[in-house]
């Protein structure tokens, strides 16, 4: 494994009983960039990203986080890389018999030997960096999509891990929102050196913050380019990245 | 946060004392794994006494440990300063305080006070009590209105409700039919061959299978099998907006849902409560035979005990147990509120309450039967 990659991901292939989502999928993490998967809906992003964090286990291939083979891991092995991860699901996930804070909280009250007001101090540092500073006694229920989103991305860092996986941070968001959550990103990769792993269908947000993007298309069942989205925009041959970043017409 | 094998990230300070004041000296690496250990140690009265934190010995800094120097600071009264950090980490240590300066001031909603929790529960009960009382009304109307026209009725729902209500509970029906049968031979067998009366537990099983344990467990096992199932299905429809999709198109979520499900449980349960009588008296007549006495004597001491009468009153009970206990159901899945534990909640609340209504009906049944002499 090259030292500044933090993930490796080599011939993975993914099948739901007979129908194959992906096959043949290999790319890089490299540390300290943000990468994006990029592709329409149903071509594999978010089941790829349940398999880099070991969710599900895929039918070939082999995923490397921060050097150790995750589909060869126990249980065990398993739990202590995933420490290492921060997840933002595309729904939130967020606790909801638990308060925003103590969503935050949660983490760091079960995984660390910090004092509860050590936690809170800190949970609500996160929540104010994500412009929650006011909800922080709220139930999920009370809060509108885009808070439930930026607080579920406040709960994916209240560890400080060194991988932070968004699954369509910006989806539903208005762009004033998604711009500050883009920001946001940039920030915590700029200062602490936090590695990102965005999916997304927002190309306005994959210029922004992106360094690096894969495309996957559903109908090849893998990916079909990868490269910065300035390269891929205007270089990509391939008539399915053209389309995605040009919106040319299938005619 | 590395999980990969290797040693453990330590974090080391120092407690000096200078001419400037009391100073805590860090090195190592002031992460998320190290900071717990740190600020066991730093109890209030040394943070207060603390005036500078010097932290150009970290090889490693992350947000946490920013965070964690910022809480020291504010503890101390803000007297302390932090400095000799990397340019890196003090530019996230700069961002930090910049936020925390712009948080406002939260406070934790006050615990409501005993009084207005009673207040409002008491209230919440009556208003419960109405809307029990409103949605049984509107569906006796509309099952009256839907008997009157048939062509109304959706059948082909209604069928399959009551395949699931009815069909697919028999096993379990029987099953525990038997059993109270043998139970309630066994136990008064007991007292009753003291006196020389054993004969007499026939009587007392037909009676009390027939009028009351009949009804009340097929109910019991309607309430805990079908209104709880009703209240789920129906709760998930409402948080997934499926009602509101129907409300859309113009449809009566009532009608549409509510109609099909009850009327099965009602068609359903005497049939099912016939089930239970008939194999209570079977496991009865078992424990009798197994006592020496004969099945004609028992059939003879039945039909002597229980009459049509006493079959068609609990067959009532039944009626009025699956309308009550389906209604029920239905009315807690529509009270459905938001959040994940809504749909459990509504299911619980739909089995309580179920329970709660068939026992309260049947001493109204008790008092009504007694008044006019059954």
């Amino acid at each position: 494994m090259t030292p500044s990659n933090v993930i490796e991901v080599r011939d993975l292939r993914v099948a739901f009983g007979a129908k194959v989502v992906l096959k043949d999928v290999s790319f890089d993490v490299v540390a300290g960039e943000v990468l994006t998967i990029l592709g329409g809906s149903g071509s594999g992003k978010s089941t790829l990203i349940r398999h880099v964090i070991g969710l599900r286990e895929p039918q070939g291939g082999t995923i490397r986080v921060l050097g150790r083979d995750i589909t060869s891991a126990d249980p065990r092995e398993l739990a202590a890389a995933r420490r290492a991860f921060g997840v933002m699901y595309q729904s939130g996930a967020l606790f909801g018999s638990l308060s925003v804070l103590e969503n935050v909280c949660l983490p760091l009250r079960e995984l660390t030997d910090l004092p509860e007001s050590a936690c809170e101090w800190i949970g609500r540092l996160k929540l104010q960096l994500v412009g929650l500073g006011e909800a922080l006694h709220k139930q999920p229920a009370e809060l509108s999509g885009g808070m439930k989103k930026r607080a579920a991305i406040a709960r994916a860092l209240a560890l400080d891990p060194q991988i932070v996986f968004l699954d369509e941070p910006s989806a539903g968001l208005d762009p004033i929102t998604a711009s500050d959550i883009d920001d946001l990103i940039l920030q915590l990769v700029a200062s602490i050196g936090m590695t990102v792993v965005v999916v997304t269908h927002e190309l306005a947000s994959v210029f922004k913050i992106a360094d690096r993007a894969v495309i996957l298309d559903g109908a090849r069942q893998g990916i079909v380019a990868t490269g910065s989205p300035a390269e891929l925009r205007d270089h990509s041959e391939d008539p399915y990245v053209r389309r995605f970043f040009r919106r040319e017409s299938s005619q | 946060m590395d999980p990969s094998p290797g040693p453990r990230p330590q974090l080391q300070h120092r407690i000096v004392d200078g001419d400037d004041g009391r100073r805590l000296s860090l090195s190592g690496h002031l992460t998320t794994q190290t900071i717990g250990g740190l600020r066991k140690q730093l109890d209030d009265t040394t943070v207060s006494s603390l005036r500078w934190i010097d932290g150009s010995g970290l090889e490693d800094c992350d947000g946490n440990g920013i965070a964690l120097l910022l809480e020291i600071v504010e503890r101390s009264g803000n007297q302390c300063q932090i400095q000799g950090l990397p340019e890196r980490t003090d530019r996230l240590l700069e961002e930090f305080r910049r936020e925390l300066a712009e948080a406002p001031e939260v406070e934790p909603p006050p615990p409501r006070s005993r009084i207005v929790a009673i207040g409002k529960a008491t209230a919440g009960l009556f208003q419960d009590l109405r809307a029990q009382v409103a949605f049984v009304g509107e569906l006796t109307i509309g099952m009256l209105r839907a008997l009157r026209h048939p062509t109304s009725i959706r059948w082909t729902d209604t069928l399959r409700q009551a395949e699931i209500v009815g069909v697919d509970a028999l096993p379990i029906v029987l099953l525990l039919g038997f059993l109270i049968g043998v139970i309630l031979a066994y136990q008064a067998l007991i007292p009753m061959e003291e006196f020389g009366a054993g004969i007499y537990v026939a009587n007392l099983v037909s009676l009390s299978l027939l009028r009351e344990l009949g009804p009340l467990m097929t109910a019991v096992i309607l309430s805990g099998r079908s209104g709880s199932a009703f209240a789920a299905e129906i709760g998930t429809m409402k948080v997934d907006e499926e009602l509101d999709a129907l409300a859309t198109f113009g449809l009566d979520a009532q009608g549409f849902l509510t109609l099909p499900r009850v009327m099965a449980a009602v068609f359903m349960m005497p049939i099912l409560t016939i089930f239970l009588n008939l194999i209570g008296l079977v496991g009865a007549a078992l424990v009798m035979l197994s006592k020496g006495f004969s099945t004609s004597a028992f059939i003879s001491q039945v039909l002597r005990q229980v009459d049509y009468i006493d079959l068609l009153s609990g067959l009532f009970k039944a009626l009025v147990f699956g309308l009550l206990v389906a209604g029920i159901g239905c009315l807690r899945g529509f009270q459905t509120g938001s959040g994940p534990s809504a749909v459990g909640v509504s299911t619980t609340r739909a089995v309580v309450s179920g329970i709660v209504l068939i026992i309260a009906a049947d001493g109204v049944f008790a008092f009504v039967y007694n008044a006019l002499g059954i």
